[in-house]
């Protein structure tokens, strides 16, 4: 196994290296996920740019085989002192309870003293089968975990793992007895991806690999504390114009503004989506954010956290809410200085 | 979007409407029902077939399949239906032909305009045209047309032209509405609040009452209904005789009256024989000396054959009070030209006569023969054509055998024993109402002579005619010069309609001829109201004070406005040609440069689209100028990222490239039109 030089002896400094990361982890996904280049891409963005993704496809279509395959593309280390596991995943059912993810407080007899046992949420990557199949107290536990990177149990906090990510999924039509995520939860994850059935050549692909060794174990891994610190330099490094973000204000507006919609996206949003930008832009070779980006972005980034009038296309209305935004900021650049 | 089943069928029955109007006056009745049930059917039919996948094409092909189908049936049916009844066939072609070309013009149409949104304009300019064709008489404010629907607002003492305005435009609006696409529920609000404005409008309309007569009181409508003419053209109608005559129209003479008892203002002549009556001649070949247009715009001529050493030139202006279906002036018109209306309020059209007027007695022209050499026999035929009943020769022969032996021959004199003995054996009478039924002028004349003008005047013409001398019948007023002021305005009167005869004699031209029948029951009409008279004359004259400021005419001044269009227009060019100049050598700046490149887009019609970001216009455009990409993306560094000294210096090399790739793809044409492109850089975003 090839091995990775050791990150916190020589930290990053450009942003060729954090490219080369994401390289790295993006061929090894794809030596395993065949045919979804693009859900690929914008998972690495969702990783890079610190935000959870919700999956939404059906069942079969290789959401387990991309959470595990962003799993192992991490070099195994053995648990830190916080204990947090690379790769976790849990099935979310009807009867969880919430410290079946967090973990619980257990009296242990021979040294008389509690101690808690770390829940499945101890993870760099957590995957969350259908997210939506469990009841809401269990949901909003995740909550807290996804927003504050912490689990709270007997009123004590434990810190998550700085890589925290969770890839959630869930089934858009087999809705019975489910507990649809409500909106304010839907927010806190950066994307939504739909996935739609691979094409046939890569379907093909994937019957005449399945169940043969996998040469994959071949490609180099990335440490964990090289994506944390590719996060921070890619901040740091990628430029966000004012006109850029002013494009992200006005696209906001003018989601809000419609008649089309009962709620317009948040501020978190935008906020959110500033680091995705940047990552979208540092994986196309750039080191500043485009109109491009932009366009990109908007339908995994904002479509799902409009709650839209009956009869309203999400994708169409944020394609029209794209267009007098992506023109002005086209505009600014051959304007005055 | 879908119509509803009830919006179809408005749309059908605003076509149907359309179809209608169209074929009125053109087709049978079972022609008009086909028609509108061909058009119905279409309608209902198009929204059956809305989903059909078929090509533009074959809509167009159908339709025009069905038409010519109709007509082809219609062909078999007129060549092989010889053993039917001749208005079966006629009847069933008809319907034949209108049912299927209506409906496959229609049904193309319709399914047409709910594929391609524009046909609707077709769909709408077909129904807008139709209501445009019924009122395309109504032109001038002068004549109010459709003569039905103002006839029937002047009888209820509406002003037509408000009724006319809201009609056409509601026609137009709520066919607009219909046609064109949009919502269901506001296009049924905008259709209720048409609906409500056009009966506020009518309602409106009704307040100010007319204070002129009434047109279907006067008995001015000669030329409407074929059927009972002669009852019809009596404008005395008894049930109106005890209201005062109405004033209809005022004539301004310009010269000095010619001695005369009787000013005769002809409006139309009579001559073509139908049955046991004279009509308008309908083919137009005769009595094209009688002008029966109204001239709209310019004025109308005619050649008449009346020979000047007998008639002077008469020059008079008309001033119409009353809506008058055919205009008339005096004697024997040659020239009627519109002139401005003095007065709206008061006159409904103003318009100048040139006329030869007769001055010379009838017995001045004794010895002249009456039919001229020049004439064609079709001519004569037509002049001479009288009913086949032997009592007219029989009488006319009885007549002229009593003239004075020197005369026997002489036409004139022949013409004056007919005269004489209509004059003297006649009675002019109103009331005798036997003179209804078939052959009016035959049991008039063979029976007691109790009849009026009309009558007269008919049998004069057969009688004249039944002696081979040339004759017709004029129609007009005739205006007593006794019963009149001495001034130079005449007024006419709508009890003063009359008939007379008119005579043709070589030499001289057409001459009016009339009988007045010594024994008469009807009183004297009355003096003629001078004070009016001369009132309306002065009226005529000159404009009333409050539209003076009107009397110069406005005249646009095409020159001025002409050379400042041209002015405003090369102004523009100039402006367009200097910007486009800057900012084609824009430097300095990488906006400056990456816009000049834009601009060469523009001007060969690639500019950016609106919403399209810089990247994606890039690769639209990557193949014809590869390096379009890495210039904007240089230029986008530079735009929304750090000040990259490398990318700046890449940028006048890169626009450089791009333009020469610009114009090596760009075909010479299409350059050239670029080049001379003023307005290029506008589109430039």
């Amino acid at each position: 196994m090839m091995t990775t030089k050791d990150p916190m002896s020589a930290p990053l400094s450009t942003l060729d290296e954090v490219r080369a990361i994401a390289a790295r982890l993006r061929d090894r996904m794809r030596y395993d996920v065949i045919g979804r280049d693009d859900i690929i891409e914008l998972v690495l963005i969702s990783l890079f740019a610190d935000g959870h993704v919700l999956l939404e496809d059906y069942p079969g279509s290789g959401k387990t085989t991309l959470a595990k395959a962003l799993g192992h593309a991490f070099v195994e280390e053995p648990e830190d002192a916080h204990g947090i596991a690379t790769f976790r995943r849990v099935q979310f059912t009807p009867d969880l309870l919430p410290s079946d993810i967090t973990g619980v407080t257990i009296f242990d007899t021979t040294t008389n003293v509690f101690t808690f046992r770390r829940g499945p949420v101890f993870a760099s990557v957590l995957l969350v089968d259908e997210i939506n199949r469990t009841s809401p107290k269990v949901q909003s536990a995740l909550l807290e975990a996804m927003a504050e990177k912490q689990v709270t149990v007997d009123n004590v906090s434990h810190r998550l793992g700085d890589l925290f990510f969770v890839m959630a999924t869930q089934n858009p039509l087999d809705s019975v007895g489910t507990y649809p995520l409500p909106l304010a939860q839907l927010d806190r994850f950066l994307f939504k991806l739909t996935m739609k059935h691979i094409d046939p050549v890569s379907e093909l692909q994937v019957l005449k690999t399945w169940g043969h060794p996998r040469v994959a174990m071949e490609l180099p891994k990335v440490h964990r504390a090289e994506v944390v610190a590719g996060r921070a330099l890619l901040r740091e490094k990628v430029f966000v114009s004012q006109e850029v973000q002013q494009c992200l204000v006005d696209i906001a507006t003018a989601l809000r503004d419609t008649k089309r919609t009962r709620q317009g996206v948040s501020t978190r949003s935008l906020v959110q989506a500033i680091p995705a930008l940047q990552t979208r832009a540092l994986l196309k070779g750039r080191d500043y954010v485009s109109s491009d980006d932009v366009e990109a972005l908007a339908f995994p980034l904002f479509a799902h956290r409009l709650e839209l009038m009956p009869g309203v296309n999400a994708d169409a209305l944020v394609r029209d809410a794209l267009r007098g935004p992506v023109d002005k900021l086209a505009r600014s650049t051959i304007g005055v200085e | 979007m879908k119509d509803s089943r009830a919006i179809v069928f408005l749309k059908g029955a605003l076509l149907c409407g359309a179809v209608v109007l169209y074929l009125w006056s053109l087709a049978t009745p079972p022609g008009l029902v086909a028609a509108v049930v061909g058009t119905l059917g279409a309608a209902l039919v198009a929204h059956r077939l809305e989903d059909a996948k078929l090509r533009l094409l074959s809509w167009v092909v159908l339709g025009a399949g069905l038409g010519l189908t109709g007509q082809l049936a219609a062909g078999v049916l007129s060549a092989f239906g010889s053993f039917l009844p001749p208005w079966f066939t006629l009847m069933t072609a008809d319907a034949l032909v209108l049912g299927l070309t209506t409906f496959g013009f229609f049904l193309a149409l319709r399914l047409l305009s709910s594929r391609w949104h524009v046909f609707s304009i077709v769909e709408l300019a077909v129904v807008v045209g139709a209501v445009a064709h019924a009122f395309a008489d109504h032109r001038h404010m002068r004549i109010h047309q459709p003569r039905f629907l103002s006839d029937w607002a002047w009888s209820h003492g509406i002003e037509p032209e408000p009724v006319l305005s809201v009609l056409g435009v509601t026609a137009m609006a709520v066919s607009a509405l219909l046609l064109l696409r949009a919502s269901r529920a506001r296009r049924l609000l905008a259709m209720v609040a048409l609906f409500l404005g056009g009966i506020l409008v009518l309602l409106l309309g009704e307040q100010p009452r007319l204070d002129v007569p009434k047109a279907d009181e006067l008995g001015v409508r000669s030329n409407n209904s074929d059927d009972d003419q002669n009852k019809n053209d009596d404008p005395k109608n008894q049930n109106k005789r005890n209201k005062p005559p109405e004033p209809i129209a005022i004539a301004v003479l310009h010269d000095d009256l010619p001695e005369t008892d009787v000013l005769y203002f002809r409006q139309a002549v009579r001559s073509k024989l139908v049955g046991d009556r004279l009509v308008e001649d309908p083919s137009g070949t005769f009595d094209s000396d009688v002008p029966t247009r109204f001239p709209a715009g310019s004025p109308v001529q005619v050649q008449t054959p009346q020979v000047p050493e007998f008639h002077r030139k008469l020059h008079t202006s008309m001033f119409l009070l009353v809506d008058h279906a055919q205009l008339f002036g005096v004697g024997f018109p040659e020239a009627l030209t519109p002139v401005p209306n003095p007065n709206p309020r008061r006159f409904v059209a103003a318009y100048d006569v040139d006329s030869q007027f007769l001055i010379r007695p009838i017995e001045r022209m004794l010895g002249r023969g009456t039919v001229p050499a020049e004439w064609s026999p079709a001519q004569r035929a037509h002049y001479t054509e009288y009913p086949p009943d032997p009592r007219y020769a029989e009488l006319s022969e009885r007549l002229v055998r009593d003239v004075d032996p020197r005369f026997v021959g002489d036409d004139v004199v022949k013409a004056l024993a007919i005269k004489q003995y209509l004059e003297k054996e006649g009675f002019y009478s109103l009331k005798d109402k036997t003179l209804e039924g078939s052959d009016p002028v035959a049991q008039f004349l063979f029976g007691d002579l109790h009849g009026y003008c009309v009558h007269f005047a008919h049998a004069a013409v057969f009688l004249l005619r039944s002696q081979g001398i040339p004759a017709r019948v004029a129609i007009g007023y005739g205006v007593q010069t006794q019963q009149r002021g001495a001034g130079s305005a005449v007024l006419i009167f709508a009890n003063e309609a009359h008939a007379w005869p008119e005579m043709f004699i070589e030499g001289v031209g057409w001459v009016t001829f009339d009988i007045a029948p010594e024994r008469s029951d009807e009183p004297p009409s009355p003096h003629v109201d001078q004070d009016l008279e001369a009132a309306l004359g002065e009226l005529a004259r000159k404009p009333p004070p409050d539209t003076l400021e009107d009397s110069t005419p406005f005249v646009i001044p095409w020159a001025l406005l002409g050379f400042g269009s041209l002015a405003l227009v090369s102004g523009a060019l100039v402006l367009a040609f200097g910007v486009k100049l800057v900012r084609r050598f824009g430097r300095g700046s990488h906006r400056r440069v990456y816009r000049a490149v834009l601009d060469a887009l523009s001007d060969v019609g690639q500019p950016r689209r609106y919403g399209e970001s810089r990247e994606h216009h890039a690769q639209r455009l990557a193949a014809r100028a590869p390096s379009f990409v890495p210039l904007t993306s240089a230029h986008l560094a530079l735009a929304f990222g750090h000040d990259d000294a490398q990318a700046r210096a890449q940028v006048d090399a890169l626009a450089r490239a791009t333009r020469q790739e610009l114009r090596r793809s760009t075909p010479f044409l299409l350059r050239l039109a670029g080049f001379f492109n003023p307005v290029g850089w506008w589109f430039t975003r």
